[in-house]
């Protein structure tokens, strides 16, 4: 499209947004813009094209200014108006959009007349090796927010936290905590090194149950699987968050680094309407017990 | 058979929405089923329409410069699509 357009006098972007399904080819939530920016490399890295990258800031307002939605479109005219919307992009109709607004093209670009270098997600290490949890029904992610020190190291492990709906309306509730390698750190868990440990605290008059815990004791020697927990958790404030410490050894792919980490999270019980939904692909099924997104 | 390139095939990698969203007939914002969908209905009731300036809104570029969306969609014709790696 952007081929045929183009040199009609056509810009396109695309607009980098909040992962519409976290751990699809194992990709995980971005904390920081740096790494919404290393999305977007990777993006560009796997798709191969042409188009200009844009992206939303980390509070993004485009997003929100586009209703949530995870493909939508726009069509712009020279004076800054919108010519044409669409919830959800539709090459076809973005095709005779075009057409109507500077005229169709002598000959439509196939795709076998690109040579576009599409790439495969990052290879991971053992999957598969620590089962999934069973999800318990209407759970739906949270809002985390990490505690990043200035200088740190980056969160080679990511938090993703998910509360049912008894949680998310009363304060008591079940509460799933996952820690999820990030791909783009080529990063595994080293299983000779030890397991990840993490403690969970709660405002006074408010408890969680098991207040903290540590990933299993495996024979594999490096694994890329998460290390998911389920507590319970009675909230008397739900404003207030959880404090979540959690201590593990972040080793790289390549064998150059293997160190300890400790990090923090604050944990709100509130839905997280930019955190979508799980689907999973082939290697990492549990959709069961998600909700869709609100 | 040869096939189109969809401008949002990053988007998609591997998403049931990838073949949804290029059904013929679908562009005109209708999602699964007959009717609207409530994320139709939302996005129809939040963006602005046709003819309506687009939003005067700052994101940034690969580098992480600030970009008005405004600005660099006038001037000319402007595709701006939502995407992420998943």
């Amino acid at each position: 499209m952007q081929r045929d357009f183009a040199p009609r006098g056509v810009d396109f972007y695309y607009i980098y947004k909040p992962l519409a399904h976290p751990e699809y080819n194992n990709y995980v939530t971005p904390f920081t813009l740096e790494e919404r920016l290393m999305h977007v490399a990777e993006s560009k890295r796997r798709l191969g094209s042409g188009i200009t990258w844009l992206a939303d800031p980390m509070h993004n307002p485009w997003h929100e200014a586009m209703a949530r939605t995870p493909n939508s479109e726009l069509v712009i005219d020279p004076e800054g108006r919108v010519a044409a919307r669409r919830t959800w992009s539709d090459p076809e109709a973005l095709r005779a959009d075009l057409e109507r607004l500077v005229g169709p093209v002598e000959r439509r670009t196939m795709i076998e007349d690109l040579d576009l270098p599409t790439q495969p997600p990052p290879p991971t290490v053992a999957k598969g090796v620590v089962p999934r949890v069973e999800m318990p029904p209407t759970m739906a992610g949270i809002e985390v927010e990490p505690v990043i020190e200035e200088g740190g190291v980056p969160f080679y492990v990511k938090l993703r936290a998910e509360g049912d709906e008894s949680l998310r309306t009363t304060g008591n509730g079940k509460m799933y905590v996952g820690f999820h390698l990030d791909p783009l750190y080529r990063v595994h868990w080293n299983n000779e090194a030890g397991p990840v440990k993490f403690s969970l605290t709660a405002s006074s008059g408010s408890t969680v149950t098991p207040a903290g815990g540590e990933g299993p004791a495996l024979d594999e020697p490096a694994d890329a699987d998460p290390r998911e927990f389920l507590v319970d958790v009675s909230m008397s404030d739900m404003t207030q968050p959880l404090d979540l410490d959690v201590f593990y050894f972040a080793c790289d792919d390549a064998l150059t680094f293997c160190i300890p980490v400790n990090q923090s999270y604050r944990v709100y019980l509130q839905r997280d309407n930019h955190g979508r939904t799980i689907r999973t692909g082939a290697d990492n099924v549990p959709t069961a017990g998600r909700i869709p997104p609100g | 058979m040869k096939r189109l390139i969809p401008l949002s095939i990053f988007v998609l990698f591997g998403a049931v929405n990838s073949a949804i969203a290029q059904l013929p007939g679908m562009g005109m914002g209708m999602g699964m089923g007959a009717g609207p969908t409530a994320m139709d209905e939302r996005f129809y009731s939040t963006v602005p329409g046709i003819g309506e300036l687009v939003p005067d809104i700052q994101v940034v570029n690969d580098r992480g410069d600030p970009v008005n969306i405004r600005e660099v969609a006038t001037g000319q014709y402007t595709v701006l699509v939502l995407g992420c790696l998943t």
